[in-house]
């Protein structure tokens, strides 16, 4: 009698578990897409601002420095450049860095040094830029970092 | 910015924790005389789960709490199945639940300074393969495959530790240099282990760990050649291994017709397909069917019991549940402040990826079967550990992303 | 070469692959689900059997075939004709036959209830009873069957072709299942393959009945078919050893006769030959002719002109080749041969060589060129009741394919009709009853044994939808014993109400 109600039970706990277990699969997923999309946004508004910031390595005097970088940059020893840096072994304008589709570039301005990424010398084209990168203009180090991350539209 | 991400989180958490203690209920009632035990296990787990999530989300703010969930709902449906199946196995899991939920904190704090991941890598490559090496001298077979070790009468099987360092070693050198020349030690790493592990005839986990080679290699370098020449070779392997292993061969053989050898070795799909056919789209509803009828009921074929008990309906929720985690670990690698991050965290979601699809594949006969676990779901120390640890490599690059992007909004109010 | 694009693209194709996993886990359990449920080796079925008693398995007429007694025994029902008639059918309770025992046990054991049934039972008190079973066949109709094909092997099948329901469903030798526990222990004797259903599951050489196929092929494919003139003079002619068709060479059947005696059997001296039955040539006939009179020369031609490959879709449309996956039983697929060489095309053109069909399908080709090309899902189970005496299913007919178009259908039910009405098919006709067929003599090895004897037909009539197909192995001439058999269960169906 006692197995036979339990097992009735048992057979209507199915319902109610698999309701419970539908509900949460879809709460999930609703919550997981307005998060995405919030998150989204805060990105973009950070992107907006600012793609992000070059922080300084060598010479030692520049160390822990932090220079914000705007939608097009140019590096230099230059004063009219956006970041300049006053060391003789940069060109007047050594380098350029700018956001196009979403990424951010550097080309060589043509300088005699060159500029060099993550070691080694980019050529005349440009070179898409990855968060952590580390670059040199003549005498000078520092390291890319990105704000937020940025998009690529694929 | 995350206050209600925090309510909808914890209302989640919530109702999880009902339909644990509700299925714990169920149990406590099986017989006429009230079981305190699966009333107690079912209160011990849900202290450890809101003391998990309390704390967590306390200390770290950026945590990814949906991971979270999905993992502890994954690891209750575990837990609950086998507490059905066998109260025993139950206690055992919770502990090692237990261990997983400190080892995930730890991987969380590492991932906080993943230098020392860098640092250490030669470490972590030579490790996993001489752990592998020295299984073939000391390991013991089980189930045919030579992939376990006892230390103090617990058993153990290295090759889910293997794992979590593949993902280290793999997110580590694809992260210096994207061309053939610079990976060789990489490239190395795989051979080795992969060999090692067909010879150990651990295939499920050749697979897994080749496929999530090969995965991260394309993702991190782009290079569709190589990359299909790398599944050329993978394949070539795998081809080689049917006319070499005549186990091999007997997988196949009772993937494309396990009733004819039913009373052999066709005999675990052949339960698993009739245990889900009974079960239906409902369910037999639980401790109506009887799993114990199929061979490693707790184990690899746990999402057979699953479905038996809770339905097909439940197991494409299932299913549904792996994938939307997969989708957050992705863009938790998306997130990822730098890139020997990101691949971690991409190389953590492969491989959940990849265990679940090709377990559940295998069980349903879509592919053959292999020996590898349901992760978070099945019973197996090693197997929970190591899914915990996969699971705070993400959580820990979650943190980071959400902190450095955290920075950023501070500075952008400057 | 930008690693976020990737991950997002492998992100793509892990959904996909999870969503495979889905879609492919909801089509197994809908397209297997019952089979591996009712499989013999489920346990869970055995141990059910002690807990609930079985329901009942009832024919159309309301006659219990199967039920269980108060000691708990399965119980059949007491006249021994309709018992074995309705064995195969009806089934077994030791899981050795896909019969309705075990096909549909998950009703006859109660997997289907509802919670509400459950606890209804539970408050009165009643023990667990599983549901009732009603099946479409009439036991009188397959005691009928069974009768008319005598001391021969085979089956019979009738169906409504309007619904798909199968009215009977008879393969011999038939077992009894009153003392299938006998034949297990080996108390009694039983004949090795009295378990296999002949009607869904006997894959025979079709012989003339595939003439069916080949002359839709030849409706299809070659306009104004049906309008030629052809000469069947004398068998068609093959090169000996490259089995080529030679079209020049014009045997007459007195040149045949002679060689014949000193040849190999299908051979004429050097060439290999197509004879027609019995040595007979018709001379100057159109195609509704050559059908009716079966004539091996006209078909043979029509199967190389046609082609394998178009041979080959036209009986993939007709269900040939299919994994067939009913709802309601069991059914092995029929195939056709593959031809190597001209000689094998036109053999597999008169339904020789490699084909192999079941009764089964026959009969749903038949349907099909009646139903105005509509071929319908063969339906078994007509209804189920549950202990509360409320239908918890109710057949609902299923269109299967279309095999072909309502002209081509028509044109191939005039032949059909022609074929009893002055053809080989005379022996199934019927007063004041259109009844269309075809017959088939099927050699299946070098003339040792006696052929199969075949006859596919159908009712022309909006009263009476009925087609059949009746095979019985070394049956001789299909239309001296296959086509009077047909008729006498025909007759037997309108007797009953069909």
């Amino acid at each position: 009698m006692y197995a036979n109600a339990y097992d009735i039970v048992a057979s209507s706990m199915r319902y109610f578990f698999l309701l419970l277990i539908i509900y949460i699969l879809l709460r999930l997923v609703q919550h997981s897409f307005s998060e995405f999309r919030a998150v989204q946004q805060i990105k973009k508004k950070v992107r907006s601002v600012s793609p992000g910031y070059l922080e300084a390595l060598l010479p030692e005097e520049f160390l822990g420095r932090r220079f914000p970088l705007g939608r097009e940059n140019t590096i230099g020893r230059s004063k009219r450049c956006n970041i300049s840096i006053p060391l003789p072994s940069l060109a007047p304008t050594h380098a350029f860095i700018y956001e196009k589709k979403g990424g951010l570039y550097i080309s060589d301005y043509g300088s005699r040094q060159g500029v060099l990424l993550n070691d080694e010398r980019i050529g005349r084209h440009e070179e898409f830029l990855y968060t952590e990168d580390k670059l040199q203009f003549g005498g000078f180090i520092c390291v890319l970092h990105l704000s937020g991350e940025e998009e690529d539209d694929v | 910015m995350y206050k209600w991400r925090r309510v909808s989180a914890a209302g989640l958490l919530t109702l999880i924790i009902v339909f644990e203690l509700s299925a714990f209920s169920l149990l406590a009632f099986r017989n006429s005389t009230l079981d305190y035990s699966a009333l107690a296990f079912g209160a011990i787990l849900v202290a450890m789960l809101l003391f998990q999530y309390i704390s967590l989300t306390a200390i770290f703010r950026h945590l990814d709490r949906y991971l979270l969930i999905i993992a502890n709902l994954l690891v209750a449906m575990g837990l609950i199945i086998q507490y059905r199946i066998e109260a025993a196995i139950a206690f055992r899991q919770i502990i090692w639940f237990g261990i997983g939920m400190l080892a995930m904190v730890v991987c969380i704090l590492f991932m906080r300074r993943p230098n020392i991941f860098r640092r250490l890598n030669l470490l972590i490559l030579l490790g996993c393969i001489g752990l592998l090496f020295a299984l073939l001298l000391v390991g013991s077979e089980v189930y045919g495959a030579r992939n376990w070790i006892t230390i103090g009468g617990q058993n153990f099987q290295p090759s889910e530790f293997v794992k979590v360092g593949t993902v280290f070693v793999l997110a580590h050198w694809l992260t210096n240099s994207r061309d053939l020349r610079g990976i060789w030690p990489l490239l190395f790493y795989v051979f080795a282990v992969v060999a090692l592990l067909v010879v150990e005839r651990d295939l499920g986990a050749a697979v897994l760990i080749a496929g999530t080679a090969l995965i991260v290699f394309y993702v991190a370098t782009g290079s569709k050649s190589l990359t299909l020449l790398g599944l050329a070779a993978g394949s070539a392997g795998a081809l080689a291994s049917y006319y070499i292993f005549d186990h091999v061969r007997v997988r196949v053989a009772i993937w494309k017709n396990p009733w004819a050898t039913y009373s052999g070795k066709g005999y675990q799909i052949a339960q698993g397909l009739m245990a889900i056919a009974s079960g239906g789209l409902w369910g037999m509803g639980l401790t109506r069917g009887s799993p114990k009828l199929i061979p490693a009921y707790h184990t690899d074929y746990i999402f057979a019991v699953i479905c038996e008990e809770f339905g097909v309906i439940m197991g494409v929720c299932i299913i549904a549940f792996y994938l939307v985690f997969i989708v957050r670990g992705a863009l938790v690698a998306l997130n990822a402040p730098d890139r020997f991050m990101m691949l971690t965290a991409f190389g953590c979601t492969v491989l959940i990826t990849l265990q679940s699809f090709i377990i559940i594949a295998g069980v349903i006969k879509l592919i053959p079967l292999t020996g590898i676990t349901l992760p978070f779901v099945s019973y197996g120390g090693s197997s929970i550990i190591a899914s915990m640890m996969l699971l705070g490599i993400l959580e820990g690059v979650a943190i980071q992303g959400g902190e450095t992007l955290e920075r950023a909004l501070k500075e952008m109010a400057k | 070469m930008n690693t976020r694009s990737n991950i997002k693209g492998m992100l793509v194709i892990f959904s996909a692959l999870f969503i495979v996993l889905s879609v492919y886990l909801v089509y197994i359990l809908n397209a297997y689900g019952t089979r591996w449920f009712s499989s013999p080796y489920n346990t869970r079925l055995k141990s059910q059997k002690n807990n609930i008693i079985a329901g009942d398995i009832l024919d159309r007429t309301g006659r219990k075939l199967a039920t269980t007694d108060s000691a708990g025994d399965r119980v059949y029902i007491s006249d021994t004709s309709i018992r074995k008639a309705t064995s195969h059918t009806v089934g077994d309770n030791y899981g050795q036959t896909f019969g309705a025992e075990n096909f549909f046990s998950k009703y006859l054991l109660g997997f289907e209830q509802s919670i509400f049934e459950r606890i209804t039972n539970e408050i009165s008190g009643k023990r667990s009873h599983g549901s009732d079973v009603e099946l479409t066949i009439d036991a009188s109709l397959c005691v009928a069957a069974y009768e008319n094909m005598g001391e021969h092997r085979g089956a019979v099948i009738v169906i409504n072709y309007k619904t798909g329901e199968i009215l009977a469903c008879v393969s011999k030798p038939v077992f009894d299942p009153k003392y299938v526990a006998d034949y297990l222990s080996g108390k009694r004797e039983l004949d090795k393959s009295a378990m296999v259903n002949r009607a869904t599951g006997g894959r025979y050489t079709p012989g003339s009945v595939f003439k069916l196929v080949t002359a839709l092929a030849a409706i299809r494919y070659l306009p104004g078919i049906t309008e030629r003139e052809f000469t069947c003079s004398g068998p068609l002619a093959f090169d000996g050893k490259t089995g080529a068709y030679l079209e020049n060479v014009l045997l007459t059947p007195q040149e045949d006769a002679e060689a014949k005696k000193d040849s190999e059997p299908g051979m004429s001296g050097e060439y290999r030959v197509i004879r027609d039955y019995n040595g007979e040539y018709h001379g100057s006939l159109n195609l509704k002719e050559a059908f009716s009179k079966s004539c091996n020369h006209v078909f043979a031609q029509l199967a190389l002109e046609v082609g394998e490959k178009r041979l080959k879709r036209t009986a993939q449309e007709l269900g040939l080749n299919d994994d067939f996956l009913f709802d309601d039983l069991v059914a092995d697929s029929s195939s056709m041969g593959h031809a190597k060489k001209a000689s094998d095309l036109a053999w597999l053109g008169i339904g020789q060589h490699t084909s192999l069909v079941t009764p089964l399908n026959m009969c749903m080709i038949a349907g099909a060129v009646a139903n105005g090309g509509v071929m319908m899902e063969p339906k078994l189970l007509l209804s189920v009741k549950n202990t509360m005496g409320s239908n918890i299913y109710l057949l609902q007919p299923e269109e299967y394919k279309k095999s072909m178009s309502e002209t081509e259908a028509s044109t191939l039910k005039a032949f059909m009709v022609e074929a009893v009405k002055s053809g080989t098919g005379r022996s199934a006709r019927i007063n004041g009853f259109a009844v269309g067929g075809k017959t088939g003599t099927a050699e299946t090895s070098s003339g040792e044994k006696e052929p199969n004897a075949w006859f596919v037909g159908f009712v022309e009539d909006e009263e009476h939808p009925l087609a059949v197909c009746v095979v019985l192995e070394e049956g001789g001439s299909g239309g001296k014993h296959a086509a009077p058999v047909a008729r006498e269960v025909l007759k037997k169906a309108f007797a009953l109400g069909y």
